[in-house]
This record gives structure tokens, C-alpha cells and sequence, in this order.
């Protein structure tokens, strides 16, 4: 297997890709070098698990499902949701995104106006204001310094439910993005400024994350919902980048389909079967993986292809 | 995250796999910024946009041609019987003109711009009270208006065409003052995105506005037509609201916004049946879920309760 993943193959054929087949395309500014914005992050600069430790502690969970939720649309609503930007969209990693750029929300890339009635019913002031995307792990004073603060309580609602349009969180998913954001800091990093890739593992990961997080919040209803969606949007990631690669999709599809069931389950449980589903995908993913579209010479030659915007 | 962690994941994987608590009673498993780009079968987006080419560089038949294709797709699409109109005046055959605009207003009674065209030809073929139906329609319109709404312009020009066609029915009818006014998908996209920030803050009316300047400009677009459809039924204008919502599935029937308002209607309307259905269709549709699904079933719940 790891023969085959160390394998990098020339592209194939690929097919062209738009803001429809690959979702994150829609907040690339044009003009930005779309391969690097596509498949590379700013380092992430949160705390890490406990070192040494057999397995995470609660908090390290909950840092976890914090992370998930995040970088899910499910925790924001309307337009912005619909369109299937989270708050990593801007934030990636908990930092920046110098490539973002969204029309009628954007200014120059890397800016959003946070007033705009684009995406909220109650923040529009009327005016065309976009600011720069600030480093959440940036502790430069010019942010909210105490995140457990009962300020940055607020801050963070408002930004989910006002500025944003979302739900108001089940209450385990609030205070797991509390202790995400609170984990972010500069300090965490050797080299803030550094750029690392992004891999199907990533996704694959932050799936299985999120359907062990479903496990873990039997009961809770409303959680287990939340992160079933957080799971079957991170399979929509890898299928969108996955398209046309054997059994892949087909296989992403199922498990998504397994998922959804056990959300709605009135038991809690999670089937068996979508727990060796996803075994079987890792062995999938391995092998399709060079010629996916997180494959930086893939996707470039796919883009390529693109149709004009 | 390395293929180590992988194989760590896989581990923990098995270790899910052979909790019993995890897998007690699961009983198995099993079982897609602005909107010019377009996904419909042919692109009747772009193909409206190459018919207002043709007709802005005075290719009257060829621009007809483009404009008969949208409509082979979208027949009751007023902006394109609208332009098919301008193609017949172009070529001079002011009955095929008549039709179009007809048409246009029929479905659209508040296009004013096609009102004036109507009227116009219609008293150049003497009918001056067809003429005069058009030029009330318009004058109620203005009333509405109050001078204040973004139509304001369109209307009194409007006007002043019929008024001038009635007074020199025999006159020259051309297209260069009408040319000033095609738009440019780029104006589309900015008017489709007005539209959406006004329909956040409630201002159905305004955005009904906008949403037209975008249709006018991008033609028939899903997404623009959902959203026309979507403030119709704010304004409680529901038939209105299900016709427009009818064109945007014509185009393209897995349109998530579409399905998902068109359900709402059917919650708001007391349809439930109806609306389940809907919601059946957008989580096949939404195979990895998504957020028109979701509001849909939270309506659908709320209504429950």
C-alpha cells in the first residue's frame, strides 16, 4: 500500500473542474495562484495533544470537535452555508486566507466585510466595508485577549447566529468551538509564516473525527446530528476531489448514506457497517490518492481545463 | 496527516468496530458568488447572452436565432421573449414584435420597458386602444412607484414611447435608443447580488427590482428565477412565487434552492405531503447533505410542533 502511495504518477486525462465540482474554487480571488490556495494551509498554531499520552484527553477532544466544527458549514447558515464556506474558509487553520475573496463581500483578496447583508438578516449597515481576515492565533492585542471570557462568549455567538445566519449550536459543539478558538496561538508555532499541504488524510481524518464525535454525543441529539453533518461534508471534500477515481465516490457515497442513517437513529448507534465502510475507504483512498485532485500537478492540469468565470 | 496517522486511524477504526456499545442495534447502514455560470443542459444563460451580442452588433437574425433556442428551453421567459421582441423590430416585422412583447408582458406585468414597446407597436399599427391599455398599466405602475423605485426611469420613458408613437404612428421605429440598456452579465451578477443582500433584510419589493435588472441582463438563470420566485412568496404572491419556482426546476430540476423554497411554500401553504416530498428530493439530491435540506426539515418539524 505504501508502495503504491509513494507511486506519483503523471496526470491522466482529467476532467475540468468549476466552482460547482469543487466548492472551495467559489472564495479563491482570481488572479491568486489557485494550486497553492488549493492545496496548501497556513501552518496550524493550536495546542497540541498531551505528548507522550496513549490516547487524547477529553480536552483534546473537545479541541478536536471544536476544530470540526469550525471548519464545517453546518455551524453557519444561510447564504454562506448554501454556498458551503465555514469559518476555516477564512480562517484556515484557525489563521488567515491572503486568497479569499467572495464578490459583493471582498474588497481585495484576503478581505470580507463582516457587515454585509450578503450573508446576515440583522449586520448589514448599507455600507461596502470589507476588513482584512485578522489571524485568529494572532494574540497581538487586537483581538478579544481572554477567550473565556464572557465577552468572547457573546463575540462568538453573534458571529455564528447574527453574522452568520446559523442555528444556535447544541450546546457541546459552542463550547467545543470556545476551547478551539482558546487553543489558538502563534506561540504554538516554530514558524507561523509556514505553509503545510493539505492531503485526503486530512479529510479522511477530520471524517472520522467527526463520526467518532457522533459516537461519543449518543444522547445528545442535536450533536449527533451536527457532526454527522461535519462528517458527510469532509466525504463531500474528498469526493469532490476524488471525482472519477475508481470506486472512490461510489464508496464515499455509501458511507455518507451510513452516516445519515445513524444520525437519525433513534438508538444512537453507530452501525457496524459504516465503521468497516470506512476502513475499506483508507485502502481506497491510498491508492487513488496521486491522482486526485490534492495532487498539486492533478489539480493544476484540471484547472487548466477550467471554464472561463 | 501523514499515512501513519493513517494506519492509526485504521487501528482505532477496528477498535470502534469492536466496542460493543458503538455497535450495539445500529441495524446496518447502506444506504452543490454571483450566478452567471450556469449548469442547465444547454446553457440558456449563455446563449442569451450571445443572442444580446448579436443584436447590440445589429445581427438581427442571427441574435433571433440565439433568443428562439432559450426559448425552446424557457418559453415563458419574459426577458427573452422581451429581447425577441427587439430582433422582430430590428428586422422590422412588427407583428412577430407584437407577439413577443405581448408575451413578455404577459409574463412579467411589470416589465415596463416591454409595455412601452408594446404600446408603441401596437399604435403604429393603429390600435391606439391597445396603445392606451398600455400606457394605464404603466401610469398605475408609477403610481405604485412613487417616483422612488428603481423602475421610476424605465416607466416614464415608457410612457413617452407610447406617446410618441401615437402621436407619429407612421414614424421611424429603431432599436439604437433601446441598445444603451443591454446589460452585461457582469451588470447581472451585481444586480442578482444587490438582490440577495435586500432579500436578507426584507426588502421583497426592492429586490424584485434588482432580481429583474439580473434576469434582464443574465436571462433565464436559476438561481435568479428562485429568487424571484422566493420573494413573490414573501409578498405573498404565491402563484407568482410557484411559476417562477416551476421555471428555475424546468431549467434545472436538482436546483437546491429551488426544491428547498419550493417545499417552504408547500409548509407554508399547509401541504405537508408535498413538502416531505421535497425533502425526500433534496436529500437524494444532497448526497453528502447540505444546508437546503436542513432548513427544510426544520421547517417541516416546526410546522409539527
Amino acid at each position: 500500500m505504501l508502495a503504491v502511495a509513494a507511486c506519483v504518477s503523471a496526470p491522466e486525462a482529467v476532467a475540468p473542474i468549476d466552482r460547482d465540482s469543487l466548492r472551495e474554487l467559489r472564495w479563491v480571488a482570481p488572479g491568486a495562484d489557485a494550486v497553492a490556495a488549493l492545496t496548501t494551509r497556513p501552518v496550524a498554531c493550536a495546542a497540541k495533544d498531551a505528548a507522550g499520552k496513549e490516547s487524547r484527553s477529553e480536552l483534546d477532544w473537545q479541541r478536536e470537535r471544536g476544530r470540526l466544527a469550525f471548519e464545517s458549514p453546518a455551524l453557519l447558515g444561510g447564504a454562506a452555508a448554501r454556498m458551503g464556506l465555514s469559518c476555516a474558509s477564512c480562517h484556515l487553520n484557525g489563521r488567515g486566507n491572503v486568497n479569499f475573496f467572495v464578490e459583493g463581500v471582498s474588497g481585495a483578496p484576503g478581505t470580507a466585510d463582516v457587515t454585509s447583508s450578503l450573508f446576515s438578516k440583522v449586520r448589514g449597515n448599507g455600507t461596502f466595508d470589507p476588513v482584512p481576515i485578522p489571524d485568529l492565533a494572532a494574540r497581538d492585542g487586537t483581538q478579544i485577549r481572554d477567550r473565556k471570557s464572557a465577552a468572547f462568549r457573546e463575540k462568538v455567538r453573534g458571529l455564528i447566529v447574527e453574522e452568520f445566519d446559523g442555528q444556535p449550536p447544541p450546546p457541546d459543539v459552542f463550547e467545543a468551538v470556545l476551547v478551539y478558538l482558546d487553543s489558538l496561538d502563534v506561540a504554538h508555532c516554530a514558524d507561523p509564516s509556514a505553509r503545510t499541504a493539505l492531503e485526503p488524510f486530512d479529510d479522511y481524518g477530520a471524517a472520522f473525527s467527526a463520526m467518532t464525535a457522533m459516537v461519543t454525543q449518543k444522547g445528545r441529539p442535536d450533536a449527533v446530528l451536527f457532526y454527522s453533518r461535519a462528517a458527510r461534508e469532509r466525504l463531500e471534500r474528498l469526493h469532490e476531489r476524488f471525482a472519477g477515481r475508481g470506486d472512490v465516490p461510489a464508496q464515499l457515497e455509501a458511507l455518507s448514506a451510513s452516516l445519515a442513517q445513524a444520525a437519525t437513529a433513534r438508538d444512537g448507534g453507530m452501525p457496524t457497517v459504516a465503521i468497516a465502510e470506512f476502513s475499506a475507504l483508507a485502502v481506497a483512498l491510498l491508492n487513488e490518492a496521486p491522482k486526485s485532485l490534492y495532487t498539486p500537478e492533478v489539480l493544476r492540469a484540471a484547472l487548466e481545463k477550467q471554464p472561463p468565470r | 496527516m501523514k499515512i501513519r496517522d493513517l494506519m492509526l486511524i485504521a487501528v482505532s477504526a477496528a477498535a470502534l468496530v469492536a466496542t460493543p456499545a458503538l455497535a450495539a442495534g445500529g441495524g446496518g447502514g447502506g444506504g452543490g458568488g454571483g450566478p452567471s455560470a450556469s449548469s442547465s443542459r444547454i446553457d440558456p444563460v449563455k446563449r442569451y447572452q450571445q443572442g444580446a451580442d448579436l443584436l447590440k452588433a445589429g445581427n438581427y437574425k442571427q441574435a433571433e436565432k440565439a433568443f428562439d433556442d432559450v426559448l425552446d428551453v424557457a418559453a415563458k421567459d419574459a426577458n427573452t421573449n422581451y429581447m425577441m421582441g427587439l430582433t422582430q423590430i430590428g428586422q422590422q416585422d412588427f407583428n412577430s414584435a407584437r407577439k413577443y412583447f405581448r408575451n413578455a408582458v404577459k409574463y412579467d406585468g411589470n416589465n415596463a420597458t416591454a409595455r412601452g414597446w408594446l404600446g408603441a407597436v401596437e399604435a403604429k399599427q393603429g390600435d391606439a386602444g391597445k396603445a392606451a391599455e398600455q400606457k394605464t398599466a404603466l401610469e398605475a405602475m408609477k403610481v405604485k412607484c412613487a417616483a422612488a423605485c428603481a423602475e421610476a426611469k424605465f416607466i416614464d420613458a415608457a410612457i413617452a414611447q407610447i406617446d410618441a408613437a401615437v402621436a407619429n404612428p407612421a414614424g421611424p421605429m429603431l432599436l439604437s435608443g433601446e441598445m444603451t440598456r443591454l446589460a452585461s452579465a457582469t451588470d447581472g451578477n451585481a444586480a442578482y447580488l444587490t438582490a440577495s443582500g435586500l432579500i436578507n433584510e426584507g426588502r421583497y419589493e426592492d429586490a424584485l427590482g434588482s432580481l429583474r435588472q439580473a434576469g434582464y441582463a443574465l436571462g433565464p438563470h436559476p438561481d435568479v428565477l428562485t429568487y424571484q420566485g422566493f420573494a413573490n412568496r414573501k409578498l405573498h404572491n404565491y402563484d407568482v412565487a410557484v411559476s417562477y419556482y416551476s421555471a428555475a426546476l424546468a431549467l434545472e430540476p436538482n436546483h437546491r434552492g429551488a426544491n428547498e423554497y419550493l417545499g417552504e411554500y408547500y409548509v407554508e401553504t399547509g401541504q405537508m405531503g408535498l413538502a416531505k416530498a421535497q425533502l425526500v428530493k433534496l436529500d437524494g439530491i444532497c448526497k453528502f447533505g447540505c444546508e437546503e435540506a436542513e432548513e427544510l426539515r426544520r421547517w417541516i418539524a416546526g410546522a409539527k410542533s
